[in-house]
């Protein structure tokens, strides 16, 4: 199905366009990464939309990432109020078709905080890894095993012994 | 698009007028149900979800609000089939858990224990940006 042209045409009508016309696409990749704010979180996995990437891989929809990133310079401003440059949104010409993986590298520099990947390839150690659902564990205890229940301590014990 | 209608006012059988805006305005602007290791099932507005932890969910928004004192609701099914609990959705504490392009809910169960749902459901209302 071709892309109707949606220049200037309200992102929110787009999305609408696309729910009703595109099925949604399941990927079976996930973003691991950890935020370097928060090195006492646990790892965290982010799972892309299916309808969304029904929307990347479509094409015609989405707005260019850079518009993301200026919104969310306008929010970092202590001043910030609401947003008055929401029709960069709108305006700004829809990027064309993704390939799956381009998909998620646009997810990843949209949904996933610029610290953790404006300059992964000098950090120490990597903040992030592009990966599929089936090298994840099954269940996530295993991210918060380091965390000690200190009003349970008897019990803690009575397991360890 | 196809075809376009412009109104401005809605009217129904008995002639009461509303602005059109009334019902826009009132629309849910975005909606997500996700399961259990988070996986989004259906969604409107949403590019994906983040699992922060168990029980611990960051849902990422399209189309952003206007400002973040936009309206979150939710609720999620108890995976403990073992007897009745309750399971409720909140803002997660101790950080920011709504921005214009995000909100971060937890799963809380009624011994407030941050748990992992079998599903969960949100929605949005408010002003888009």
């Amino acid at each position: 199905m071709k892309t109707p042209e949606f220049n200037n045409v309200h992102l929110f009508d787009r999305l609408c366009w696309a729910k009703d016309n595109l099925e949604g696409y399941q990927s079976e990749y996930r973003v691991v990464w950890e935020d370097p704010d928060a090195p006492d979180e646990c790892a965290k996995v982010t799972i892309p939309d299916p309808n969304w990437m029904a929307c990347a891989l479509q094409g015609g929809i989405l707005p260019p990432v850079w518009v993301y990133h200026e919104l969310a310079d306008d929010e970092a401003k202590p001043d910030f109020k609401k947003h008055t440059r929401g029709y960069l949104l709108h305006q700004t010409e829809p990027v064309g078709p993704m390939t799956e993986e381009q998909a998620i590298e646009y997810l990843v520099m949209k949904d996933i905080p610029r610290r953790v990947w404006q300059d992964h390839d000098m950090a120490n150690k990597p903040r992030f890894c592009i990966t599929t659902k089936e090298c994840l564990p099954k269940t996530r205890e295993w991210r918060n095993a380091w965390r000690l229940d200190i009003n349970n301590e008897e019990e803690n014990i009575k397991e360890v012994a | 698009m196809s075809s376009r209608l412009v109104v401005n006012q809605i009217q129904d059988s008995a002639a009461k007028n509303i602005d059109t805006t009334f019902v826009t305005n009132g629309s849910a602007k975005a909606w997500c149900s996700i399961d259990g290791d988070s996986t989004v099932n259906d969604s409107f507005n949403i590019s994906g979800t983040v699992e922060n932890g168990n029980g611990d969910n960051t849902y990422n928004i399209t189309n952003a609000m206007e400002n973040a004192t936009y309206a979150v609701s939710g609720m999620s099914k108890s995976d403990d089939n073992g007897g009745v609990r309750a399971a409720f959705m909140q803002f997660a504490a101790n950080q920011t858990s709504i921005a214009t392009g995000f909100f971060r809910l937890t799963s809380q169960y009624d011994n407030t224990n941050v748990r992992e749902a079998e599903y969960a459901s949100t929605i949005v209302h408010g002003e888009l940006a």
